[in-house]
């Protein structure tokens, strides 16, 4: 390291370095200042006369870090980069005139994007373990995801935010999120039909979760309970029958129903009619015909196609089914 | 509004479960949660699983446990400085007054800030805050009721608007009204408190009529051996008759037990203990009984009423007797008060120490610091030989942590430090490091300026006792991110390094010297110098030499071209840096240079050391340099050193490049011109 009087800044004795080299030109003033590099841009230096040695900076204090220092104590909190206390040769930002990034002194980019010096992988264990006391243990009973689930079927999601600002509300926080499998409620037909008619989209058919957000109230206490209160409604009401759903129709229902349709019918009087030519007499009793195994087989085929739609799975479903049903294969 | 939020740092994303066991979940146990298993039993397993679920009580801590835990897994960083100033090496301070000009600057600037807010509130009225900072809002000098009555007093209290809640009381007396007892003795007790003026106060953020007011001469505190008052010290006002406090006391008809004691206590601290003594006397008479803060405050300002030693413990031990008289149970304070007291008593005072001690044993009170400071400077006072009450200390409060209890006890440290060097006890000193490092002792260290002695006696003490290898560990550690070595400190330093041949290391120490802004002392460089060149060291020493030695000729020669006379004066050559510098370069091999510093002797009229001379001219032979040899005897022969025909005839003997006419010719030359000077002079 060399001491010299000459001016400068011994932090940036790199970036020095290469604007000297582009001093001698032979046309000083056609050298546009903005074509420099990064932060070095548009600044003037007076570089004749001898600096005072009172008036030069300090070294940054990385010369005087010891190789086996303790990072934590360094940097023990989230941070804005500081050049003179991170010994490390970072380069960001566009490197102008084909030179090469600019350094991290004066560096404007490093200070604009979050760094996570402060949770180098020694902080975290150091962080978790004085955390460990106010930790209980985990029951041992829920080892699981599913035994997790089996425990605690409702789960509730909420959301904190953490600002460096003035201010340490959000408006974000105060949503509530309520989860539940609809299969750990205690519904029966009517009623399981009934709730999915009520809750809409906010039921998940692939997954089979139902989901409930409050944003409605100002607190997140109150949106809490406003989820636990649409919870217990929704399957209050799920279990009632009004008096106007006994005037359903099939038109009125979401889905085809097998039982009491027109193709239900059908069939039956196709099987007698095949039952009479066969053998001359129809006693078998309904029960018998629908149990048949050739029945059973066309009705979910016919089910399928009119439930989920027709598709040349359900098509052909439907052919093998009507033939094996006449006995034509 | 929805600005602020975008610098969200953290998003934190709770999902908890809820169990359908748990007994607040009623509501949902009523909508019919169900699991597979029936509700009743909360523990009750699937039959393959035999592990019961217990869930575990939540634990709670107090809302800072989680922080103080965090901040044990980080330790002092000796690279950095103080937390409230700014990481940039423009902005740490590197001297004891940058020190307090950035800290006061500062603090300054929070206080201007304050200041404009005060005076425009009307511009201040926005809240940014959520939950709002109440110290952050402009204080607003209206207060919402004006009628005079108990509730627009209360308002004024609450505020500490001394002048203004006086004022209102005596509104209130005069036109009529009553102001219960209990208003009036908060209000006393707050006069007697602050000293009849508002808290927090600065004088120059007064208007000038407020100035005018206030101009009173505040006489200046000077302690025990009468030394002025510190800057860091305030300047404490004195009591003064007339008062708002004296006016309202005066003012009651029948002042309670209450009442006595908060002037009894503002005048002992107000330094009016003659009076304080009075009323304790009037109290007395009346019946009243003091309570044990008030005794506190009379045992602790005894020194100011009686002279003599015998006669201050007579008073000491009489208010002790009362205090068992009157079956009031003392606490630490009152024993730190009798051992505060006692440290102005002599020998007597040292007779007692152990009974007052004892006597704190017996209660079951545990000492402060402040305790064992008064009883260190009881038993060592200054112009004495030491004596080792303090290793009986350390053995007692070793690995303890401490609290402050006691306006004394951040005293402890700077004191115990003084003793240790006072004794040379460099393990003991150790001992007493370690407890300032434990827990959260290093918070009675006391302020800047207690820090910066308390490090200064330990590093002196290290260099003294210790090898170059650990004063170099902890000189480290310790500059300059807690202290700032002054020049006679940094010469101790060289000394050692000196002791313990590590001559390499002061590179390292001349970068320090530069940052700590001391290459500009006279004394210093030149010590500086005399260590490198007082014997030759291996070569790679010697060239690691040359940054420094060239730094301090470049300051010189700074120094002596500027343009203002007191700056010139600053640092100049003198004959043994000269010397010093022409043998420095000798040694490094660097001739050329050498050379160039002989017509700076001539320049400034310094004479050259004779060994500097010698060891010049016998390179000079070595490397067969005829001019440079010539020129080296024409500066000895022009300075008149005694050996000059010494030197001349070696260099006739070992060089047959130079003709001895040349040598005669540079003798005769140099003579004459030193023969006609002399004339001339005459």
């Amino acid at each position: 390291m060399a001491w010299s009087n000459e001016p400068g800044h011994a932090p940036g004795a790199l970036r020095q370095k290469i604007v000297q080299q582009n001093k001698p030109s032979f046309f000083p003033f056609t050298q546009d200042p903005g074509n420099q590099r990064g932060p070095q841009r548009g600044r003037r230096r007076r570089d004749d006369g001898i600096v005072n040695p009172s008036r030069r900076p300090m070294v940054p204090r990385t010369a005087k870090m010891a190789e086996d220092q303790d990072w934590p104590s360094v940097w023990p909190t989230a941070a804005t980069f500081k050049p003179s206390a991170v010994p490390l040769p970072v380069r960001m930002g566009f490197p102008l005139n084909r030179g090469v990034q600019p350094d991290k002194f004066g560096n404007n980019e490093l200070r604009k994007i979050p760094n996570f010096l402060h949770l180098t992988p020694v902080a975290v264990k150091r962080h978790c373990k004085v955390l460990k006391q106010f930790c209980t243990d985990w029951p041992a009973a829920l080892e699981t995801d599913e035994a997790c689930e089996e425990h605690f079927p409702l789960e509730v999601i909420t959301t904190d935010y953490v600002l460096s600002g003035p201010s340490l509300r959000h408006p974000d926080a105060r949503i509530v999120t309520l989860k539940l499998k609809l299969s750990r409620l205690q519904l029966d037909e009517h009623a399981r039909k009934k709730i999915l008619k009520l809750v809409g989209d906010r039921y998940d058919k692939e997954s089979d979760i139902l989901t409930i957000t409050a944003d409605r109230c100002p607190h997140r206490r109150q949106n809490y309970d406003y989820t636990r209160y649409l919870l217990t409604v929704l399957y209050l009401e799920a279990w009632k029958t009004e008096p106007w759903e006994a005037g359903i129709t099939p038109e009125d229902r979401d889905e085809f129903l097998w039982e009491g349709s027109p193709s239900e019918h059908n069939i039956l009087s196709t099987m007698r009619a095949i039952q009479q030519a066969d053998k001359g007499g129809s006693d078998t009793p309904e029960e018998d015909i629908v149990q048949n195994s050739d029945v059973q087989l066309y009705k979910q085929a016919v089910v399928n196609q009119k439930n989920h739609g027709e598709s040349s799975e359900h098509v052909q479903g439907y052919k093998d089914s009507v033939k094996r049903l006449l006995g034509l294969n | 509004m929805a600005a602020p939020f975008q610098r969200c740092a953290c998003r934190i994303v709770f999902r908890s479960r809820i169990s359908r066991e748990q007994r607040d979940a009623r509501s949902l146990s009523s909508s019919g949660i169900a699991g597979n298993k029936s509700e009743t039993a909360p523990t009750e397993e699937k039959g393959s699983e035999e592990v019961p679920l217990v869930i575990p009580r939540k634990k709670k801590w107090d809302k800072l446990a989680v922080l103080k835990a965090l901040s044990t897994t980080v330790k002092r960083d000796p690279t950095s400085v103080d937390y409230n100033f700014i990481d940039d090496p423009y902005l740490i301070p590197r001297t004891t007054m940058q020190y307090k000009w950035f800290s006061l600057a500062k603090e300054s600037g929070q206080k201007a800030a304050e200041f404009f807010i005060n005076k425009n509130p009307q511009f201040f009225q926005q809240e940014f805050a959520e939950p709002s900072i109440e110290a952050f809002l402009p204080k607003t000098s209206t207060f919402l009721i004006e009628e005079p009555c108990e509730e627009a007093l209360q308002e004024r209290l609450s505020r500490k608007a001394l002048k203004a809640a006086t004022d209102m009381y005596f509104q209130i007396v005069d036109g009529g009204g009553t102001v219960s007892q209990d208003m009036t003795a908060d209000l006393l007790d707050l006069l007697c408190f602050h000293g009849s003026r508002d808290p927090g106060q600065e004088a120059s953020l007064l208007s000038p009529e407020e100035q005018e007011e206030d101009a009173e001469p505040s006489r200046r505190r000077s302690n025990v051996k009468g030394r002025m008052r510190r800057a860091n010290e305030p300047a404490v006002r004195r009591w003064r008759d007339g008062d708002d406090a004296d006016r309202l006391f005066n003012s009651l008809a029948e002042p309670s037990a209450r009442n006595y004691c908060s002037l009894i206590k503002g005048l002992a601290k107000y330094e009016a203990a003659d009076q304080a003594f009075r009323t304790y006397n009037d109290m007395q008479q009346k019946g009243l009984r003091a309570d044990v803060s008030t005794y506190n405050a009379l045992i602790y300002s005894v020194k100011e009423v009686r002279d003599r030693y015998e006669e201050r413990w007579d008073l000491i031990q009489q208010l002790l007797n009362q205090l068992r008289l009157e079956q009031i149970r003392p606490d630490l304070q009152t024993f730190n008060a009798t051992l505060r007291s006692l440290r102005f008593c002599g020998l007597t005072g040292r007779r007692s120490c152990l009974d007052v001690l004892r006597e704190m044993v017996h209660l079951g009170i545990e000492p402060s610091l402040a305790s064992y400071t008064h009883i260190l400077s009881i038993f060592n006072p200054s112009n004495t030989p030491p004596s080792d009450i303090l290793y009986q200390i350390m053995d007692e409060i070793e690995r303890k942590e401490f609290t402050i209890q006691d306006q004394d006890d951040n005293r402890f440290f700077v004191d115990a430090m003084n003793m240790c060097l006072r004794m040379n006890d460099v393990e003991l000193a150790y001992r007493l490091h370690k407890l300032q490092e434990t827990g959260e002792n290093w918070r009675l260290l006391g302020d800047s300026y207690a820090r910066s002695v308390y490090y200064g006696k330990f590093l002196n003490l290290i260099c003294q006792m210790e090898g170059g290898e650990e004063m170099w560990k902890w000189y480290k550690n310790l500059v300059p991110s807690v202290y700032y070595p002054n020049v006679p400190a940094i010469l101790n330093i060289l000394r050692a390094l000196e002791v313990s041949n590590m001559h390499h290391k002061v590179t390292d120490l001349w970068e320090d010297i530069r940052s700590l802004q001391h290459f500009n002392k006279q004394e210093l460089v030149e010590g500086v110098l005399e260590f490198m060149a007082r014997e030759k060291q291996a070569p790679e020493v010697q060239q690691l030499f040359m940054p420094v030695v060239q730094n301090i000729k470049d300051n010189i020669e700074f120094y002596y071209k500027a343009a203002a006379p007191a700056r010139r004066a600053t640092l100049s050559w003198s004959s043994t840096s000269l010397s010093n510098l022409l043998i420095l370069y000798l040694r490094a091999g660097e001739l050329k240079k050498a050379s160039e510093m002989l017509p700076l002797f001539k320049e400034h009229t310094k004479t050259p050391r004779a060994e500097a001379m010698e060891e010049y001219l016998a390179v000079c032979v070595e490397a067969k340099d005829k001019v440079k040899a010539k020129a080296g005897l024409s500066v000895a022969v022009h300075c008149g050193l005694p050996k000059i025909v010494e030197y001349a005839e070696n260099l006739k003997s070992s060089m047959t490049e130079i003709e001895q006419s040349e040598i005669d010719a540079i003798l005769k030359e140099e003579i004459s011109v030193g023969a006609e000077e002399m004339k001339t002079n005459q």
